[in-house]
C-alpha cells in the first residue's frame, strides 16, 4: 500500500470518528433536550443559529458561482457551475438541520409553515428558503437533463431509475441542449429581474416553450 | 371573563424594599422551574459615596401593548389577548426563541426541562393551570417544556376574581393592580399621578406594568 493510500484511509478514519461523536451528540441532544447545549434564557442562541447563516450564506455564494457560467456564459467556470449547485444544495440542507436542531420542540417545525405571522422576519426567511431550494432543485436538474438522458439510453439498473427522471425523453440534439440551457439562465433572471428584461430581448416566455 | 378588562399593573418604586417576596410568591404560584422566573427583581446601587441610594426594580413581564415578541413570532404562538395579556400557545410554540431574543426587558424564559424534583417532593406531579388550561403532570417532551415561557399576569387567578400572587404578597404594598378602562379604579388614578414612567419607553413598546418613581 502505498503512503498516501495510507494517508487517505487515515483521514477518512478521522472523519468516521467525527461522524460517529456527531451522531452520538444528536441523540443526546433529541432524548434530553436543549439543556444540553449549555444554552440559558440570557444567551438563546448559539453555534447552531451561527452555522446555520454560515450555510445559507455558503449556498447563496455558491449559487452565484455557478450563475457565472449558466447566465453569464463564462466558460472557465463551466467545470464547476454544476457541482456549485449541488454544494448549494447540500448547503441549505445542513442549514435546515442546523435550525432543526435549534427548536426547542423539533417535531413542530411544520409549523413554520402552517402558521404565517405576516410580522415576524423569520417567517417569511422560511417561505424563501423553500422556493429557494425548489428553484435550486428544478435548475439542478436541467443542469443534468442531458447527461441523464445519456445514462438512460444505456442498460442496467443506472438506466431504468434514470429514465424515470428524464419523462422518457430520447432527444439529446442541440436544439434540446439549448433549451435547457435557456431555462438555466431565465430561471435566474425570472426570479431576479423584471419580465420587462425577457420581453425586451424579443423572446418568447421560456416556460412556455415545447 | 369579560373582554371590556384591560389589566395593567402600578409599581411604586418608592414602597418598594426589594424583599423579593413577589418573586417568590411567583414562583410558588406558577410552579416555573429552575431557570424560569417570571418575575424578578433588580437591585442597582445609584450615586456616588457618600450620597448613595439603591434603587429596588420589580421586573414582570410589561405587557406591552406594541410587543414586539408578538411582531417577531413566526408561527403567531405569542399573542395579545383583548384583556391586554400577551399570551403564549404552548401548543403552537416551536420553540425557536426569537421572542426571547427580541424581548427588550428580558422578561422570557426558556423550559429547558429542569425541575425541582430534588428540592420538592412532587414537583412534576402539579403544574399551575396557566392561561387556565390545565395541563396535568410536569412530563419530558410534553409542553411547555422546550416552549418560552413568561409571566400571564397570572392569568388563571384574574380568572377566579383573584389578584395576581405578586401583588397579593407584596408586604410594602408597592403593587396595584386593576382596570385602565375604568376610569375610577386605583390603577387609572395612579397612572395619571406625575411620577409615571415606564421601563424603555423609547422602544415604543407601550408596557402596561407602569412605574411610580
Amino acid at each position: 500500500m502505498k503512503s498516501s493510500e495510507r494517508l487517505t484511509k487515515a483521514w477518512y478514519g478521522v472523519l468516521v470518528l467525527l461522524m460517529a461523536f456527531g451522531g452520538w451528540a444528536i441523540i443526546e441532544r433529541v432524548q434530553a433536550g436543549l439543556v444540553v447545549t449549555n444554552l440559558t434564557s440570557d444567551m438563546t442562541w448559539g453555534a447552531w443559529v451561527a452555522f446555520y447563516i454560515f450555510f445559507v450564506g455558503l449556498s447563496v455564494g455558491s449559487f452565484l458561482l455557478s450563475t457565472m457560467f449558466f447566465v453569464f456564459k463564462m466558460e472557465k467556470y463551466q467545470k464547476i457551475s454544476r457541482d456549485a449547485l449541488l454544494v448549494a444544495i447540500l448547503s441549505m440542507g445542513l442549514a435546515m438541520c442546523f435550525i432543526l436542531l435549534d427548536l426547542g420542540r423539533m417535531e413542530r417545525f411544520w409549523h413554520t409553515l402552517r402558521y404565517w405571522n405576516f410580522t415576524s422576519m423569520l417567517a417569511w426567511e422560511v417561505r424563501f428558503y423553500a422556493i429557494y431550494i425548489g428553484l435550486l432543485t428544478v435548475e439542478f436538474y436541467f443542469s443534468m437533463r442531458q447527461d441523464l438522458i445519456r445514462v438512460a439510453q444505456g442498460t442496467g439498473w443506472q438506466a431504468s431509475l434514470v429514465s424515470f427522471l428524464t419523462f422518457g425523453s430520447t432527444d439529446l440534439t442541440d436544439k434540446s441542449k439549448q433549451r435547457d440551457h435557456k431555462l438555466l439562465k431565465n430561471f435566474r433572471l425570472n426570479w431576479n429581474s423584471h419580465c420587462y428584461f425577457r420581453s425586451s430581448r424579443g423572446g418568447r416566455y421560456a416556460f412556455c416553450r415545447g | 371573563m369579560s373582554t371590556d378588562k384591560k389589566w395593567a399593573m402600578v409599581i411604586d418604586l418608592q414602597k418598594c424594599i426589594g424583599c423579593d417576596a413577589c418573586t417568590v410568591a411567583c414562583k410558588a404560584e406558577n410552579r416555573t422551574p429552575p431557570g424560569v422566573t417570571y418575575n424578578i427583581v433588580i437591585t442597582e446601587e445609584r450615586g456616588t459615596f457618600p450620597n448613595v441610594t439603591k434603587v429596588h426594580l420589580p421586573r414582570p413581564c410589561m405587557q406591552c401593548d406594541q410587543p414586539p415578541c408578538v411582531q417577531v413570532c413566526p408561527v403567531k404562538a405569542t399573542y395579545k389577548l383583548e384583556n391586554g395579556i400577551t399570551a403564549i400557545d404552548y401548543d403552537r410554540c416551536i420553540g425557536c426563541r426569537y421572542c426571547m431574543t427580541s424581548c427588550p426587558y428580558g422578561a422570557r424564559y426558556f423550559d429547558f426541562g429542569l425541575d425541582y424534583s430534588q428540592e420538592m417532593v412532587g414537583y412534576n406531579e402539579v403544574q399551575a393551570p396557566e392561561y387556565g388550561i390545565d395541563r396535568g403532570k410536569r412530563e419530558n417532551g410534553k409542553s411547555p417544556i422546550g416552549n418560552v415561557r413568561k409571566c400571564t399576569f397570572c392569568y388563571h387567578r384574574l380568572q377566579r376574581g383573584e389578584e395576581p400572587a405578586c401583588v397579593e404578597v407584596c408586604p410594602g404594598d408597592a403593587r396595584y393592580f386593576g382596570d385602565l378602562n375604568d376610569p375610577e379604579s386605583v390603577v387609572s388614578k395612579l397612572a395619571a399621578s406625575p411620577r409615571v414612567f415606564v421601563l424603555k419607553e423609547e422602544m415604543g413598546t407601550k408596557p402596561r406594568v407602569i412605574y411610580l418613581k
